[in-house]
């Protein structure tokens, strides 16, 4: 390892949009490209030092601070704590808000994640359309930061105007935390708008990793964000550091690591990206429909493939974050757990079983269609009609409801409130066997996509496929017994804990399809494959999939609001205002789909904004 | 993810027919969030009201409308119905005799409470729900999941609490052995003193009677010599000095008596009191004087 | 051909078999060899 000048760059540069006097590093020397590892390692350092500097030195300003102010119980709230604009409910222009700035919040998180993963296939390929790629998807994004700013900031005012009293509270328990946050957005301000205007500046050999390093970086302070937003929401459901009156007892780590933020933190990153990757695929696939030429189309249906793999890949481990917030729930408060799955928020769950569904068999449909592009897929279209009959039915056992609301007629005739046949699949451990197996099969289909244009030329390759299909069957057996079994004929604990054998086994599946094969495909041949060779009805899945993505995000914040029930802070703030009282899942749902019919027409302001800036008028002859 | 040889040149144009991409697109995605929306308009619609704070008029409070109380708020404010049904989350209170059943864990061998009746026990299972776990229920080595009841967010008052247990004995069939609250004696002191008006004493005698001057001086009926006799007092003192030794009585202590009279009637005298007191005295000395004269003492 | 089937549900089986006693064990939950609740 050594200083040099890698001439073979400095001559051999084919982008004409570099400048003639190219950025160099002290008296003319670059670095070699294994330094970027050093760069990598001390951004990294960088980012835990800091946070670890922060953690001690955070809790010592705090304390210093408050031995001059005695902590104080929240404030009980009456009608004086609140206002409104004209005769609006508060709440509903609050919702709106919030829910367009966590919509685009989620998207300019997600996508720097994934462009700059994309960004490093491309170096390690070497196929400059992954770089081409990872950039038109950064350049669709640019707008949405600003959007998303603009958002925040009318969140903020709405905030303290319509709950003055509750954001005074705020602001005493997290003090200085949120000018941590307000002033992080310089960092990633200056980041991004460096990271994506250096694109081409930046582009080949050593200041490619110099690059990418800006990517990562720009990646963790968006995640430090993330983290941080997510210990206001965390703690007016748990909240942690205070006492029983909300007096502030602890420093402010104390009270950001409440037992159910690093569950939201990790269900909210991995489920931004799944976000983010629906949107871009959104955006492929219309590009992909309107596309002029075959070329157009195929550019086009090979980014929709690439957003539709990374969105369906960060949704696989979702069910399973979200399963330990939900534990986290459970073990913090039996009764906000069960309020939010027995209780009166127990029909959302079936509306999220739709949406899910929904979501599943949109992915599955589209991978489906396009095994169209490959003959070699011909050998696995035979096991489609299973996995689809596997995914239907299992959507069908996860809609049934457990508790009907029936008249007193109907009871009578039906001898009790469940029915006698479908009433246990209305259960947890019917629902969690079906969603097992949707996502096993889901995976399936993935791996069968992925083998299509390949084949396979390792010797063990028997051993390898009826392993294969021995880890799917036996997964799957395992997934129906431990459901049926622990769920219906042992006791509620066993029950509970059998699921997390369940899911346990689906990641097997899941992790042992991946290595197996990739071992598998070493050296293996490829088929061609003919990008654009793809039903529009299948690209129309490209269009289910952010739709049930944003509508769900907005539910599930409608489940995290209501769980609170009448308390603006769990246990310690009673919400004493006009809306005190948890909406009617009808008037939820309309109001989420205010908010996310908002959010399209905001996305396609933000793809037409990205394409204006590609368009040129044609100059006038005279 | 290959993308060899396939992402072609090829510059064959494509022919649109029919409406706009974009029409086409958008009309699917709203159509789609509108079935979502529709579906959840479909269902059943509940709003969650928050509790309510009710007034409870003790003094109408029979035990037949407290075990109605306690029914209510077992299926309401209480939240018990939550984990409490058939799903086994809970014992299912509903449909057990508790009384019997209570008995039964109270007596067991692995009982770790202080309960010796259902009263008792049923409140150690609200207010300290980790000293008892009822087998077959809970995990192993873990604090009941059951929430303490008087603490938010079910925060049961005392009474409210009394109230459950009243439910909880008479629901199959039995007697409550729970008292009905009633009102706290101090609390009503106190509202009674700070809310009421002070009453005036009637006249001079009732205040030197409410404030024990006959404890110490001869006075009305009293013959106690501890303090100056105060039949003749006027002789001795003006109105002044009578005033002046009721509210500051170190200022000027008779010769020959002890320091001792009480130091807060200025406190705990009215001005009308203290008057009546003053001019009974200033007179009470000279009709004394004349009434001794007369029965020749 | 039959022994790579044989072989690949034998080792199937025994991975699952112990994953489940193993993840129920560590939730406190422990099973007997014929996957009843030991408790």
């Amino acid at each position: 390892m050594s200083l040099v000048i890698n001439k073979a760059e400095v001559l051999h540069r084919p982008d004409s949009r570099q400048q003639n006097r190219p950025m160099q590093f002290c008296s003319g020397y670059s670095l070699n490209g294994r330094y970027w590892i050093l760069l990598l390692g001390l951004v990294v350092l960088f980012f835990t030092g800091g946070l670890t500097w922060a953690s001690d030195a955070i809790p010592d300003a705090v304390d210093a601070a408050e031995q001059t102010i005695a902590a104080k119980p929240a404030p009980v709230l009456g009608p004086s704590d609140y206002r409104q604009i004209g005769s609006m409910s508060s709440r509903s222009f609050v919702w709106v808000i919030a829910q367009l700035h966590l919509f685009l919040a989620a998207f300019v998180l997600a996508v720097p994640l994934f462009v700059t993963v994309i960004e490093w296939i491309g170096v390690k390929t070497g196929d400059q359309r992954y770089d081409d790629m990872a950039h038109e998807f950064m350049k669709v994004s640019m707008t949405a930061y600003s959007l998303t700013a603009l958002f925040g900031g009318t969140l903020a005012l709405a905030l303290f105007l319509l709950y003055p009293t509750f954001m005074a509270y705020m602001m005493e328990v997290f003090g200085n935390q949120v000018m941590v946050y307000a002033l992080l957005f310089f960092l990633e301000s200056g980041v991004l708008y460096i990271y994506y205007y250096s694109w081409y500046a930046l582009r080949y050999g050593n200041r490619k990793y110099l690059h990418l390093s800006l990517g990562v970086l720009l990646n963790g302070v968006g995640t430090t964000l993330l983290f941080v937003a997510n210990s206001w929401a965390t703690f007016m459901m748990a909240p942690s550091g205070v006492d029983d009156g909300g007096a502030v007892t602890g420093n402010i780590w104390e009270i950001m690591r409440g037992p159910l933020w690093n569950p939201l933190n990790l269900h909210r990153f991995v489920a931004n990206i799944a976000f983010g990757g629906a949107v871009v695929g959104a955006y492929a696939g219309y590009q992909l429909l309107s596309a002029r030429t075959m070329a157009q189309r195929a550019h086009y249906d090979w980014m929709g493939y690439t957003s539709n793999f990374i969105a369906v890949l960060a949704f696989l481990p979702l069910p399973f974050a979200g399963y330990w917030l939900m534990a986290e729930i459970y073990a913090y408060s039996q009764q906000m757990g069960i309020t939010a799955m027995g209780g009166i928020l127990a029909w959302l769950f079936i509306v999220q079983a739709v949406l899910i569904g929904t979501i599943l068999l949109a992915a599955n449909y589209y991978l489906w269609n396009g095994m169209s592009r490959c003959e070699g897929s011909r050998r696995y279209t035979w096991l489609i009609k299973y996995i689809a009959i596997t995914l239907v039915g299992s959507f069908l056992i996860w809609v049934t409801p457990h508790t009907l609301i029936l008249s007193a007629k109907e009871i009578a005739a039906l001898g009790g409130a469940h029915h006698p046949i479908l009433g246990p699949f209305g259960i947890m451990p019917a629902k969690n066997i079906a969603v097992n197996l949707m996502l096993i099969g889901t995976f399936l289909s993935f791996q069968l996509y992925r083998r299509a244009d390949k084949e396979i030329t390792v010797p063990w390759a028997g051993f390898g496929n009826a392993l294969m299909v021995a880890i799917y069957i036996i997964a799957i057996a395992n997934v129906i017994f431990l459901g049926v079994y622990y769920g219906y004929f042992t006791n509620t604990v066993y029950k509970v804990g059998s699921s997390v054998a369940q899911v346990v086994s689906t990641l097997i599946v899941i992790i042992s399809g991946v290595t197996i094969d990739s071992l598998m495909f070493k050296g293996a041949r490829t088929l061609p494959t003919t990008w654009g060779k793809i039903s529009n009805r299948g690209v129309y899945a490209l269009f289910a999939l952010p739709i049930a993505f944003t509508w769900l995000m907005a539910l599930m914040g409608y489940v995290r609001s209501s769980v609170r029930t009448h308390w603006h802070v769990y246990t310690v703030m009673k919400d004493n205002s006009v809306d005190n009282f948890i909406p009617s899942i009808g008037h939820a749902a309309n109001m989420m789909t205010i908010a996310t019919i908002s959010f399209l027409l905001l996305v396609l302001f933000i793809f037409w904004v990205a394409s204006l800036g590609e368009t040129r008028q044609k100059k006038p002859i005279n | 993810m290959t993308t060899q040889n396939t992402l072609s040149q090829n510059t064959e144009s494509i022919q649109h027919s029919g409406l706009p991409v974009i029409v086409k697109v958008l009309a699917f995605m709203v159509i789609l969030v509108l079935v979502f929306t529709g579906i959840a308009n479909l269902l059943p619609q509940v709003e969650g009201q928050a509790p309510k704070e009710t007034k409870v008029d003790l003094g109408a409070l029979t035990m037949a409308s407290y075990i109605a109380m306690g029914e209510q708020l077992f299926k309401g404010k209480g939240t018990c119905t939550l984990c409490h049904n058939d799903l086994g989350r809970a014992p299912n209170i509903l449909a057990l005799d508790m009384v019997a059943t209570a008995k039964k864990h109270f007596g067991s061998d692995g009982y770790k409470g202080e309960a010796k009746d259902s009263e008792d026990y049923f409140r150690e299972s609200m207010l300290e729900p980790s000293k008892y776990i009822v087998p077959g229920f809970g995990k192993q080595g873990e604090p009941s999941p059951m929430p303490v009841i008087n603490k938010a967010p079910i925060a049961l008052s005392d009474i409210e609490i009394g109230a459950i247990i009243a439910f909880l004995q008479a629901k199959d069939g039995g007697q409550p052995t729970i008292a009905l609250p009633t009102d706290v004696p101090a609390e009503n002191n106190q509202s009674s003193a700070s809310s009421a008006p002070p009453e005036v004493a009637k006249n001079a005698q009732a205040v030197l009677t409410k404030n024990g001057c006959p404890a110490c001086h001869t006075v009305l009926e009293s013959t106690a010599t501890i303090g100056p006799n105060l039949k003749a007092v006027s002789q001795r003192l003006s109105r002044e000095k009578i005033r002046e030794s009721i509210i500051n009585p170190g200022a000027v202590i008779a010769e020959g008596y002890p320091p001792v009279m009480p130091t807060d009637f200025a406190d705990k005298m009215m001005v009308k009191e203290l008057e009546m007191v003053v001019d009974f005295l200033a007179q009470a000395g000279q009709k004394s004087a004349t009434e001794t004269e007369q029965k020749g003492e | 051909m039959i022994k790579n089937w044989v072989f690949s549900f034998l080792i199937a089986f025994l991975v699952f078999y112990a994953v489940d006693h193993a993840i129920m064990s560590m939730q406190g939950l422990p099973l007997n060899i014929d996957m009843t609740p030991a408790q």
